[in-house]
């Protein structure tokens, strides 16, 4: 059974079809890369997959461990194991970033059975995790994102990723806004989650963040279908020969 | 209404002593009498109705049923553990809950009632100078107040003394039986150099009658006198409770403000800043919070009448239910004023779709050379925050209770005595069910 199977997914959002009849097949221990033009549905997948209202399924379903995902509600798909990194980080001035982590990753373990981390011992996974991705302590007593670099709120992203540790990660566009040095942290942050259990999907522009995290297959998302698939070398030839080759080498 | 009241003023005028005090009461009470109680056809007045605090008859509170049943009761107590506290339940004042020993030099801290025996020149002098302002004419709840005015509050500051200590001002009330009205008037005189932090909280339980606060204070603060003052509104659910603040501000003298609304079905502040010598600095802040039917409306107004004066006024408001909230927030730069800076604003945030806010923030300005500028919001939460929060697993009730919370939690935050601010954030936390109280990421970091 694949962890996700998204069949013929027509999404509409405000009336508008982004979506067009999109199918895409993830497996447990997979890595996945989707790229495409602007505006091509690429977030409107991921939100959609995480749960965003506003995001009308008119045709289509999608699976989540052989289990209608549609039913869910955000929340649930989170306890379930679903983890958005976003394109756009979102700001929470008042609310602090430890607390907030600490209460998510909390209501994650309840569903799970788990019991509750006390302060403590959530002090101590979280500052682990900081290590990993090389970010200074100060961040646990800012607000959530408040006032955070472009690259800082992808850091910080992925540091609920590695401590929430899901299922399936979706990672939208977490290159973007990185410089090298970050890239490459943030990258092995990513490669520390990878096991035979756990699946990716990068949403990315650029064939430089496959090189650090090197996907198992590659799609093109264009007009809200994948009209392509191939392995790691596609990336190439994308960032080579631009999207125009794709829908080229498609009519020939 | 008149018959009633009437003859509660005769009983309530042969209880009085000072034979000073009768005539300015009289002529209160013709004043009172003479307005009736506004109405919505009054501009303003137009969006808060005083009906049911008119249809009833509100009687005196009894001095001994009062304290019989309130002796020891927790919301009576003083907030803090080391402040000074004068403690009145039901509008009587209960020394066994009160300290006021070993103040340090140069402060008076009395009931009014003793004060008007100890210092009783000065008392006077305070009655007639305040049956003189117009709002004891013009105003009706302050005529009221005015004319059955036996209680309160009677602080003074000589002139460089200093209360090292905050001083806590509690009106507690109860119903016992009775519709009951309690007319609190404080006067607070901060001679020049005087430093004060008083935090005047109203705090009450409800019963089968509504109760009713109609309190006045009035703040002299001198020259280069600094006050820091709290208001806390926390009266019982079913209670009324009009009130009158008035601030006058000497030069470089500077007045920090923080109201905050919780309580009571219906509440009103009218807060007057009068900056009427240069230099002076005016801080207000104002955070409301309503919920149910409650109604909670505040007129605030700042008049810089002089050149160099700076205010500032921030008001928040969280609006749940079917409640409503008025804020009114007036600042006024007359001709003279030059080299005025102010700022004023208002911002509301709606939970629900029945909750009704109207907000008038105004600039009435009159000189050219100022800065000045104001502005009001009303929104809803964020969705955008809240999915953020619900696609990490939380709760989408506990996101928007934390999301609520933030968003009132930040006005707290300029309250400098800490143990007050934590209180006000825990009143918060246990109205949005939100238990826990390491909110912040400090408090767990460290
Ligand atoms: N809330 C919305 N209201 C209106 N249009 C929307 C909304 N959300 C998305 N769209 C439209 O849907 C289309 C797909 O948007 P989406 O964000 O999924 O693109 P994308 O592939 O992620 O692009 P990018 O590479 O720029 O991030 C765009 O045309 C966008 O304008
Ligand atoms: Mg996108």
């Amino acid at each position: 059974m694949a962890l996700l199977e998204i069949k013929n997914l027509h999404t509409a959002v405000k009336g508008k079809e982004i979506l067009k009849g999109l199918n895409l097949k993830v497996n447990a221990g997979e890595v996945h890369a989707i790229m495409g033009p602007n505006g091509s549905g690429k977030s409107t997948l991921t939100q959609g997959i995480a749960g965003r209202e506003g995001y009308e399924i008119t045709q289509g379903e999608v699976l989540f461990e052989g289990k209608n995902l549609l039913e869910l509600e955000a929340e649930e798909r989170a306890r379930a194991g679903i983890f958005l990194g976003f394109q756009y980080p979102i700001e929470i001035p008042g609310v602090g970033n430890t607390y907030f982590l600490k209460t998510a990753l909390n209501a994650i373990r309840k569903e799970q059975g788990l019991s509750e981390v006390d302060a403590m011992e959530f002090l101590q996974l979280i500052k682990e995790k900081m290590k990993l991705l090389e970010m200074d302590e100060k961040f646990l007593k800012r607000n959530v994102n408040e006032g955070f670099s472009g690259g800082e709120k992808k850091r910080n992203e992925i540091l609920q990723m590695l401590v929430l540790e899901p299922k399936l990660c979706l990672l939208d566009e977490t290159d973007s806004g990185l410089d090298i040095d970050s890239l490459k942290i943030v990258a092995s942050g990513v490669n520390s989650l990878r096991n035979s259990d756990r699946a990716m999907v990068l949403v990315t522009h650029y064939q430089r963040l496959l090189d650090y995290i090197e996907p198992d297959f590659v799609h093109v998302l264009k007009d809200g279908q994948i009209i392509h698939s191939g392995d790691k070398e596609l990336a190439y030839h994308l960032e080579e020969k631009g999207y125009g080759w794709v829908l080229e080498g498609k009519a020939s | 209404m008149t018959e009633f009241y009437q003859k509660e003023f005769q009983k309530f005028q042969q209880g009085v002593q000072e034979a000073w005090l009768k005539p300015i009461q009289e002529k209160a009470f013709a004043s009172f009498e003479n307005m009736g109680f506004p109405t919505t056809q009054q501009e303003a007045w137009k969006y808060t109705s005083v009906k049911a605090i008119a249809e009833q008859n509100f009687i005196l509170p009894n001095a001994g049923s009062a304290s019989a049943a309130s002796q020891n009761h927790d919301q009576a107590q003083a907030l803090l553990e080391n402040s000074f506290a004068l403690v009145f339940i039901n509008g009587i004042f209960q020394p066994q809950l009160s300290r006021c020993n070993d103040l340090p030099a140069g402060v008076t801290i009395l009931p009014l009632s003793q004060a008007m025996i100890q210092d009783e020149k000065a008392v006077q002098q305070a009655f007639v100078k305040s049956s003189e302002n117009k709002d004891a004419q013009e105003k009706a709840f302050v005529a009221w107040n005015q004319a059955f005015a036996q209680e309160g509050a009677w602080i003074h500051l000589k002139k460089n003394a200093l209360l090292d200590r905050p001083l806590e001002l509690i009106y507690f009330s109860l119903s016992n039986g009775h519709a009951q009205v309690a007319h609190p008037r404080n006067f607070i005189v901060l001679e020049s150099g005087a430093k004060l932090q008083v935090i005047e909280s109203y705090r009450g339980m409800a019963g089968e009658n509504a109760y009713l606060n109609n309190s006045v204070t009035d703040f002299h603060v001198g020259e280069n006198a600094q006050l820091k003052h709290y208001r806390v509104q926390e009266e019982a659910a079913n209670a009324f409770h009009i009130a009158s603040l008035n601030i006058v501000q000497e030069r470089h003298s500077q007045v920090e403000s923080h109201n905050i609304a919780l309580g009571a079905a219906m509440a009103r502040l009218e807060l007057e800043a009068r900056l009427q010598a240069s230099g002076a600095d005016c801080s207000l802040h104002g955070l409301y919070f309503t919920r149910d039917q409650q109604h909670i409306d505040n007129q605030t107004s700042i008049d810089h009448a002089v050149p160099h004066c700076t205010s500032r006024e921030f008001y928040k408001g969280i609006l749940d239910d079917a409640s409503q909230a008025v804020f009114n927030g007036r600042i006024l730069v007359r001709p003279d004023a030059q080299k005025t800076v102010s700022e004023l604003s208002n911002r509301n945030l709606l939970l629900s779709k029945k909750a009704v806010i109207n907000t008038k923030p105004l600039l009435e300005i009159f000189a050219d050379d100022v800065k000045c500028a104001h502005g009001a919001t009303t929104g809803r939460l964020d969705e955008s925050q809240v999915f953020y929060l619900r696609s990490r697993g939380i709760d989408p009730q506990w996101a928007r209770n934390l999301l609520t919370y933030a968003f009132a939690a930040e006005s707290l935050e300029s309250i400098e005595l800490t143990v007050l601010q934590e209180k006000l954030k825990q009143v918060l936390l246990e109205r949005l069910n939100l238990k826990e109280s390491a909110l912040l990421g400090e408090s767990l970091a460290q």
